[in-house]
């Protein structure tokens, strides 16, 4: 090949690129500001995306801000607390649905995040041995995660329907375990319904995690625990476990907050106006916010839900970390 | 379908994303507020319009043909260009409260003419007086129960109709026949006995989609009226929580038990009534337009027939043989459009006597105005039963700013007191119903500050 740089590229190019020995560098080259400026695009659309709306969010949570007042929502008249009183108000309508909706979203939340974890758990644990049809088996368990949540639900629905649902299909006809075909999506079964539906949806993404994880582990460990007689239930109690400790810990995070917020779930099963057994808080707030058009409330509760959440999650951090994180900490 | 099913089949994702969204509109709108045009005056050619219909007759496809082929027409005769999206029911009231918000979005909007008087308790929207009235042919051109339901009580008009429709009974002439019923039933007790006489192996009395929020508050409202307990009182405060829509109830939602004649898995979501009649599964169902929706799931118009729907009698007291609201939708033209004089043309357009005529019968909805009635396509006997229910038994739903809220939580209240039905076979007890309706009306009260 000829010489890349021709000499118009030396004159006009080089010198851009590094300025001539002897002039002062920049401001923004001082180590101290350039990697600011680097981040500065990624932090202003994080704000515009993330935190205004969530500022704009707590802001709405002390106005009035109804079908009345939103067109003209910059007049809005201030509320002070009346929508958190209301909302944490037991003994009225408003915060006793908001009470009963927490008493169901946090049932949900534990079943779904036990079965989760333990089917993905298992799962992984099982795929990474070699094995011929591995690479097959993975990807159809990866299945319900590529699925737009969605469609499945809305098959979950058609299995779930009392007459014609493959699930009492399976349960009276099949099995014979049922004398006759229960509802499953009115009543107290909607709550179950739900959670099967939830965690058939949610267990692929903490296998994905968790089977990175498990790989990782080194084989020398197991080689050595073999050498000292240890029994497969033992390896994994003491060897795979404490190794994917930390991605353990984050995917109970994530799993946790994302199905204690959960809407598509019960709002693709039961539509706007679920039985009161599978309403978790989500769709509560959805439907004060959105069906009645009281978005001031209706943020007064997110609020709320926030404040929750991030208690949990500050607690769940604090006590799971392990000395060595303390100290980087 | 024409009926507002803002609550069935769709995903949003909305949680605490979805609260904030409209606060994120509503930033985004600090710069983009535009000072509302209501005075231009120039010539309208060369303008664009965009418009926000909602889906009809069978779907995205045919409304969006539909449409476009109509809007050329209009650009033909005024040089208006119309931008036409196709909203679904389960986004268009966000999107119609993020227009308000933002002053933003179409310039003339379909709505579910139920929402008329919540949304013109927000403000955003043209107000229909006489003068703007006169711009578009005049009150005088429309069906007047249609023209009922357009805003807040006593208040300017702020949406004017475009396509009508109301509930109405269908039955199964064969089944009707075999079953030696000589004409569909008028009142309530007629339609369980013949029900019961219907009821056979695999064959319903009557498919009703028991799970739908919005439908249910309509069955709440007919139920009322026919029993003579209007869901608000004469001052427009919620009502419904008495004794009166009890019983009228406990008919409706007996139908859905042991003894009742409607299959109790149509209280699950995910019921589809109008298949079931379809398919033979029941012998009649109620439901908004349904001749058009039967014939396209492939029953032939000379298989069934379309009958009034049937009301109590004697009448209690009070009661009026009121057989549906005034289903349909409205047009509303944005307050701070800059092309106000352009978008009343594309609402006079709409509601003219050709594009009534054309529109409503593709769609299977039933004409707003008047002369459209004399065209021979609106001469059958479906239509002229759809038309009197229209004209003579239907009252438009409550017209109290609360309306929306109304909707999402009496309706929500009778579907579960439908799926209890369904699930122990047994309609719960007046008083049960009574304080369920007590439990809704005090949350709409706590939550709407009872306006």
């Amino acid at each position: 090949m000829a010489n890349l740089v021709t000499d118009d590229d030396r004159r006009t190019r080089l010198p851009r690129l590094s300025p001539a020995r002897g002039t002062k560098p920049g401001w923004w080259q001082n180590p101290k500001v350039m990697p600011f400026l680097l981040v500065a695009p990624a932090v202003f659309f994080e704000l515009l995306v993330h935190i205004v709306p969530m500022v704009a969010g707590v802001v709405m949570a002390f106005y009035h801000l109804t079908v009345y007042t939103i067109r003209n929502w910059s007049n809005a008249p201030f509320a002070g607390l009346a929508n958190f009183r209301v909302s944490v108000d037991i003994s009225g309508p408003v915060g006793r649905g908001l009470l009963d909706s927490f008493l169901v979203t946090v049932p949900y939340t534990l079943l779904v995040l036990a079965f989760s974890w333990v089917i993905a758990t298992a799962a992984a644990v099982f795929l990474s041995v070699e094995f011929k049809g591995r690479s097959l088996l993975r990807s159809l368990f990866l299945l319900p995660y590529a699925l737009p949540a969605f469609v499945g639900i809305m098959t979950w629905t058609f299995m779930f329907q009392k007459d014609s649902g493959a699930i009492n299909h399976l349960l009276v006809d099949d099995l014979h375990v049922l004398h006759s075909g229960p509802f499953w999506l009115i009543g107290s079964h909607a709550f179950w319904a739900m959670v099967v539906t939830s965690v058939w949806k949610t267990w692929p993404f903490a296998f994905i995690m968790l089977l990175a994880a498990v790989q990782g582990v080194p084989d020398e460990l197991y080689e050595a625990a073999v050498m000292d007689g240890a029994g497969m239930v033992r390896q994994f109690w003491s060897i795979t476990l404490p190794q994917i400790r930390q991605t353990n810990l984050i995917v109970v995070l994530i799993v946790g907050i994302g199905t204690f917020n959960d809407f598509n779930t019960p709002f693709v099963m039961f539509g706007s106006a679920p039985p009161k057994s599978a309403e978790p808080i989500s769709m509560y707030i959805y439907s004060n916010a959105f069906g009645q058009w009281n978005f001031g409330l209706g943020s007064a509760m997110s609020v709320l839900l926030l404040v929750f959440l991030a208690i949990i999650s500050f607690v769940y951090l604090r006590s799971t970390r392990t000395g060595t994180e303390a100290v980087d900490a | 379908m024409i009926s507002d099913k803002i609550s069935s089949r769709g995903l949003r994702r909305r949680s605490l994303a979805g609260v904030t969204a409209v606060a994120a509109a509503a930033v985004v709108a600090l710069s983009a507020c535009s000072g509302g045009g209501s005075g231009d005056s120039g010539p309208v050619s060369g303008q664009t319009l965009t418009y926000w219909a909602t889906l009809q007759g069978t779907g995205a496809d045919q409304t969006q043909k539909t449409l476009t082929a109509e809007f050329k027409k209009f650009t033909q005769q005024t040089g208006v260009k119309v931008k036409l999206e196709v909203i679904p029911w389960t986004t268009l009231q966000t999107r119609i409260l993020n227009a308000v918000t933002s002053n933003n979005g179409a310039d003339v909007m379909e709505i579910g003419n139920t929402w008329a008087p919540s949304l013109a308790a927000s403000g955003g929207f043209l107000e229909f007086t006489p003068k703007v009235l006169d711009q578009i042919g005049g009150q005088s051109k429309f069906v007047q129960t249609s023209f009922a339901e357009n805003g807040l009580p006593n208040k300017t008009p702020m949406s004017v109709p475009v396509y009508a429709t109301s509930y109405s009974l269908a039955y199964n002439k064969a089944d009707f026949a075999a079953a030696g019923i000589a004409k569909p039933p008028a009142t309530w007790d007629e339609l369980i006995t013949d029900g019961r006489k219907l009821t056979t192996a695999g064959r319903y009395g009557i498919a009703l989609d028991g799970s739908n929020a919005t439908d249910a508050s309509h069955w709440a409202f007919i139920l009322g009226e026919q029993s003579g307990s209007p869901l608000y009182n004469s001052s427009g405060k919620p009502d419904f929580a008495n004794q009166k829509l009890a019983d009228a109830l406990t008919t409706y939602v007996g139908l859905f038990g042991r003894n009742g004649i409607a299959n109790p898995a149509n209280a699950q979501n995910g019921a589809q009534p109008l298949s079931d009649f379809a398919k033979n599964k029941a012998a009649m169902t109620i439901g908004q337009g349904v001749a058009t929706s039967l014939t396209q799931l492939g029953m032939d118009a000379s298989q069934f027939g379309i009958a009034q729907v049937p009301v109590f009698s004697p009448l209690p007291a009070g009661g009026k043989p009121i057989q549906s609201h005034v289903a349909g939708i409205n047009l509303v033209v944005r307050q701070s459009t800059e092309h106000q004089k352009a978008a009343l043309e594309l609402v006079k357009f709409m509601t003219s006597q050709p594009e009534q005529v054309a529109i409503n019968h593709i769609y299977g909805t039933l004409p707003v105005i008047t002369s459209a009635y004399d065209d021979p396509q609106f001469q059958d006997d479906t239509t002229k039963v759809y038309r009197e229910i229209l004209e003579n038994h239907s009252a438009p739903m409550p017209l109290y700013p609360s309306e929306s809220q109304m909707e999402t939580l009496l309706g929500g209240a009778v579907t579960s007191l439908i799926a209890k039905t369904a699930s122990t076979g047994t309609a719960p007890s007046t008083s049960a119903i009574v304080s369920a309706l007590t439990d809704a009306q005090k949350q709409l009260i706590a939550s709407t500050g009872g306006q």
